[in-house]
């Protein structure tokens, strides 16, 4: 093998480089250190040439890979050799998540969305809950049945809220508890109602413009909507112009058609393109860029869609069906995406299909993977629930997760991140946040 | 009547002996309407009318006084006696009157000419009145009796004119038009006869008559395996082998020993000797007796006594790995479920059935705690629960698209319920399940359509405990066990009229569960050992399988063609309904009863639940080609719930796109095993 000659008391040349900011690089000299050196030895010896006071924690790479054992182990498993110098690149350590607040709800937690201190959730009971330091701003009933799933719109489309229901709608709510300027108690309201879905609605994904989102149903279809802002004037102007009476007629004819709390003259919206190729249920979609969709489906698909022209660009086929996608928003189009597996898979769709880089496998959960969230800022980090009553934290760099976080006493449902704040809700009716220092 | 002195009358009756003996020109009609006096005799006649009732009776004949039978009377004429009374004391002749004397006596008496002598007895009878009148009679060729009328009106009772009514009144008797059981039987036994080859037609024996012209004299020679009359099985004795060359009378000459193997053979001990001395003859005349013939045959006959002879019945196989059939690794099999991946709690009495809806998305399940709960499949949540007061012994989804509706077997009715998952399917299911017009069905009627009590859904009420419900593949009939219910033991209802039907008049046996065929106008009906498949649109009985006994459970292929059937003999068997009535492969791999069995619609795969607490996951691949069999590799035994009181897993059930089965257990809870 090309990794002969490390042996106990080996030393490897290795030279450490960084992208970090100057004040953390260290001089570009070669130095030698012991085979059986781990990250934390590493961490330590650059820690003492910085002089760092508070210690930071450091990881490294080699080839593009996070070393998780000591040098000699991942030479020998990486077959590299060891006499010639090894670039060691190192970056800030992502530490251990701190669990930062909890809320208890009624029911299960099924969608969880966040923006700045404002947590919204979505419940098995239909309700849609602002959160704001611990304490409930407002609790609207918007679904006859389950919310599946919430979404945030961009901010510049105004603090608007989608909520996929299990009642075939998906709605578009405006949560004042998001406007930093309103009234944070004030309750939640129904803009516009989307009614062409002939199932249950399994997931919302806006646009990264904020402008369009698409949805995914149990009837297997996805569909591409208009919303954002002038959805939501258009709706108030509608408000606005029906008298009083009409709409007080209105909404007692709704409450005896379906027994529901009356959305306040909430606009219908219509379906503007339908994308169809999925044989089954599509369980989840994700909108990373302005021309991409992503969505995965019971029928072991994971499907690539152009947004303009709603062609099926790429599809990958699995072997278990997925419930959950999520794609790089920054555009290197990985796609990482889980479900009735104990495995985590990123999907490379730049890649043919067949060749083994098109895909990897992430295993450490030890039930099926209920979400998966990509983080905002980072392309290598992703965050995965599981039935397993955890969620993990990965670097795709790596195929141990960085971090387990326990808490949840049941299902985890759901994930979010927003900023370095991951947000959790499970079946075990609470909200759990943690704050990841990267 | 006119009553004569005695005297008269015994003047006319000479008078009318007379006429007798003259001739007959006698008045017959005077002395007919008399009543004679008969004093010398001691029965008395009565009326003319009690006479000629007695006339056939012998009670009126003289008991005779000598008793020694019908032998010739000569034999007493020299003797003074003619025979012997009663008494066994002799009777003497009397005495002979001189003929004088009898001549005077003769004309003295008036009833001399009717005085007959009998000599058996010995006495002198005095013929009466009435017994000369049928002596007379008897001469004129009439009747004896006086009261017989040969012309007597004629009855015509048989006319050839048709009656309108029998002449007896009792009813035909039902073995007029029945046809004759024993005729039957008789005929069932000549066919057998026929179809066996005991008797044989005409032709049949001509042609079995004809002898062969040749026949191979040596034909059993090389037979082994036939048998004799003993029942013993023939074994030929090995063959001696044929004469070489040197046996012959003129071999070549190489073959013919020189001076010294003579001599050598000579010398040998004539156990040594191999064979005799080839000898040249110039001809065959000349070849004289085979001296050793009687010792050879004598000592082969020894050989063949004393060596015994026995045939090889085993088989020796070295490698017995190559008798069991090549079975494709289940690694090659997959997708199949293969480990557990959910449970459902929430029941709190075991669950008897489970049922996932045709989209995958809902699951329910029916218990003992009497509850039907309605589960979301991916995160194990109960949606849903009705609690419907008694035992739900199956539940069942109507599979019509755009209709979300459980139908549950409940006590004595089926319980049709809105699922209400949805806005859209909640509006079609209820509009679906709208109360009926007007109550249907009175008191005689099979089930009473009602609206449900206690909230939304259908109530139909049997008249007898319903335990199973089953739906057509489209979703408007269904149709309900009872399996006590004897003639309204399967009832078929229609969803969108609400009506039932009792398709069958009669069931033979205790039906146990019923099925429709998925494509085909077939439904099937298992009893407990046998399953029926009546063809509904000929209404007639296509195919019955014998199914073993003790059916617990059925499910139909996809494709209509097989059916597995579970009983409680521990059994699963495959029939393929192409093949023939018996199960085309009989699975032994449980050790109790099998209590649910199911089919995957999409992936080649059966499932087999039992009492042992193990669910076994087969492959069964069937193909297009009508000539490939089905291929059944056992795959997987899986294994999650407890056993409870002997029972174990209760039912089973495939999800409809995924390889994923769910099991509903005697724990109260319901797994799903997924693959991994």
């Amino acid at each position: 093998m090309a990794a002969i000659g490390v042996e106990d008391d080996t030393q490897i040349t290795c030279k450490l480089i960084t992208k970090l900011p100057q004040a953390y690089r260290v001089p570009g000299v070669s130095v030698a250190v012991p085979s059986s050196i781990t990250r934390l030895g590493l961490s330590k010896m650059i820690n003492h040439l910085l002089e760092l006071d508070p210690v930071k924690p450091f990881d490294f790479l080699i080839n593009g890979e996070l070393v998780r054992q000591s040098l000699k182990k991942f030479l020998l498993a990486n077959t590299i050799s060891a006499e010639s110098v090894l670039d060691i690149e190192y970056v800030f350590a992502v530490e251990p998540p701190k669990p930062k607040q909890q809320h208890p709800h009624d029911d299960w937690v099924s969608g969880v969305a966040m923006r700045a201190d404002t947590i919204i959730t979505g419940c098995y009971d239909g309700v849609l809950r602002c959160w704001q330091g611990g304490e409930v701003r407002s609790t609207t009933r918007l679904h006859s049945g389950p919310i599946k799933a919430v979404a945030l719109l961009p901010e510049e489309q105004g603090s608007l809220v989608l909520t996929a229901g299990q009642d075939h709608t998906v709605q578009l709510v405006h949560a004042p508890a998001l406007d930093t300027n309103a009234d944070a108690t004030e309750e939640a309201t129904t803009l516009a109602v989307y009614r062409d879905h002939t199932d249950a609605v399994a997931s919302v994904a806006p646009s990264p413009q904020g402008t369009l989102f698409v949805s995914s149903s149990w009837d297997s279809s996805l569909r591409v909507w208009s919303t954002g802002a002038s959805v939501a004037e258009a709706a108030r102007e509608a408000a606005a112009a029906e008298p009083e009476a009409a709409r007080a007629a209105r909404a007692k004819r709704r409450k005896g058609e379906a027994g529901e709390a009356a959305p306040s003259a909430a606009l219908e919206q219509r379906c503007r393109q339908e994308l169809s190729g999925h044989s089954q249920c599509a369980s989840s979609v994700a909108w990373p860029t302005a021309d991409t969709i992503i969505s995965g489906s019971w029928d072991h698909s994971v499907r690539r869609w152009d947004a303009e022209t709603a062609v099926n660009v790429d599809t990958f086929n699995g072997s278990k069906a997925v419930y959950c996608v999520a794609a790089e928003p920054e555009g290197s189009e990985l796609v990482a995406f889980g479900g009735a597996e104990r495995a985590l898979h990123v999907w490379d769709p730049r890649t043919p299909i067949g060749r083994e880089t098109s895909q990897k496998l992430y295993a450490s959960h030890t039930d099926w993977i209920s979400a998966v969230a990509w983080h905002p800022t980072s392309e290598h980090h992703v965050a995965t629930a599981s039935y397993d009553k955890t969620l993990k934290l990965w670097d795709l760099r790596t195929a141990v997760p960085l971090h387990t976080l326990q808490g949840h006493t049941d299902k985890v449902l759901c994930v979010s991140w927003a900023g370095n704040i991951l947000v959790s809700g499970g079946a075990d009716c609470t909200v759990r946040s943690y704050t990841v220092v990267m | 009547m006119k009553k004569r002195g005695l005297d008269s009358s015994d003047d006319e009756i000479d008078r009318a002996v007379l006429d007798l003996v003259q001739g007959g020109e006698g008045d017959g009609s005077e002395p007919a309407g008399q009543r004679p006096d008969r004093s010398d005799r001691t029965a008395d006649a009565g009326t003319s009318q009690a006479a000629a009732a007695d006339s056939d009776s012998s009670d009126d004949e003289r008991p005779n006084r000598n008793t020694v039978g019908r032998v010739p009377l000569e034999w007493y004429r020299n003797e003074d006696h003619i025979g012997y009374d009663l008494d066994a004391n002799k009777i003497m002749t009397k005495k002979k009157e001189d003929r004088l004397e009898a001549l005077l006596a003769r004309n003295d008496s008036g009833k001399a000419l009717r005085t007959i002598y009998d000599e058996y007895n010995d006495e002198d009878i005095v013929l009466t009145r009435q017994e000369l009148e049928l002596v007379q009679r008897i001469r004129e060729g009439k009747f004896p009796h006086v009261e017989v009328n040969p012309f007597e009106p004629e009855v015509d009772w048989f006319t050839r004119d048709k009656e309108i009514h029998s002449l007896s009144q009792a009813p035909e008797p039902k073995r007029r038009f029945m046809p004759s059981k024993w005729e039957e039987k008789k005929i069932v036994k000549l066919v057998r006869a026929l179809r066996k080859g005991w008797i044989k037609t005409t032709a049949e024996r001509m042609v079995s008559h004809e002898e062969p012209e040749a026949y191979l004299l040596w034909e059993d020679d090389g037979l082994i395996s036939s048998k004799t009359s003993h029942g013993l099985s023939y074994l030929p004795a090995t063959k001696t082998p044929l004469p070489g060359h040197a046996e012959s009378y003129n071999p070549p000459k190489e073959y013919l020993p020189t001076e010294e193997e003579h001599k050598g053979w000579e010398l040998a001990d004539e156990e040594d000797r191999a064979g005799p001395l080839a000898r040249a003859f110039p001809s065959l005349r000349q070849v004289p007796a085979y001296d050793r013939f009687i010792n050879e045959r004598f000592e082969r006959c020894l050989d063949l006594y004393l060596c015994p002879r026995t045939r090889k019945k085993r088989i020796f196989v070295s490698d017995a790995k190559s008798l069991v059939p090549q079975l494709p690794k289940p690694r090659d099999l997959q997708p199949f479920p293969n480990s557990l991946a959910m449970r459902y709690l929430g029941h709190t009495a075991p669950v008897r059935s489970v049922a996932v809806d045709a989209s995958g998305q809902w699951l329910v399940s029916g218990s003992d705690d009497g509850s039907v709960r309605l589960w979301e499949v991916a995160t194990a949540r109960c949606m849903r629960t009705w609690d419907l007061g008694a035992r739900v012994h199956c539940v069942a989804w109507c599979p019509a698209a755009g209709l979300r509706i459980i139908s549950a077997a409940v006590g004595k009715s089926v319980v049709l319920l809105p699922a209400g998952v949805g806005a859209k399917q909640e509006a079609a299911s209820l509009q679906a399940l709208q109360a009926p017009a007007k109550a249907a069905g009175g008191k005689g009627a099979l089930c009473k359509w009602q609206p449900r009590a206690d909230g939304e859904g259908l109530e139909l009420m049997h008249q007898h405990p319903v335990k199973h419900v089953t739906w057509h593949a489209r979703g408007e009939y269904f149709a309900s066990v009872a399996p006590t219910g004897n003639t309204q033991a399967v009832l078929v209802h229609q969803l969108s009229k609400q009506t039932s039907q009792n398709p069958f008049r009669k069931n033979r046996g205790r039906v146990v569960r019923t099925a429709f065929h998925p494509s085909k106008p077939f439904f099937f009906v298992a009893t407990q050992n046998h399953v029926r498949i009546y063809n509904l649109a000929k209404q007639a009985l296509a195919k019955k399988l014998l199914a073993g006994s003790g059916v617990t459970c059925l499910a139909v292929h996809p494709s209509g063609d097989h059916v597995i059937i579970g009983g409680e003999d521990k059994r699963l068997a495959w029939f393929d309904l192409d093949l023939s009535t018996k199960p085309y492969r009989s699975l032994r791999y449980h050790s109790q009863a099998l209590r649910g069995v199911a089919f995957h619609a999409r992936h080649p795969l059966f499932a087999s639940a039992s009492d042992d607490g193990a669910v076994n996951v087969f492959h069964g691949m069937v193909y297009q080609d009508l000539l490939t069999n089905p291929l059944i590799v056992p795959v997987k035994i899986l294994r999650g719930h407890e056993i409870v009181q002997h029972e174990g897993v209760l039912d089973c059930a495939f999800h409809p796109s995924q390889p994923w089965l769910f099991t509903a257990g005697a724990d109260a809870t319901l797994c799903l095993f997924t693959n991994q």
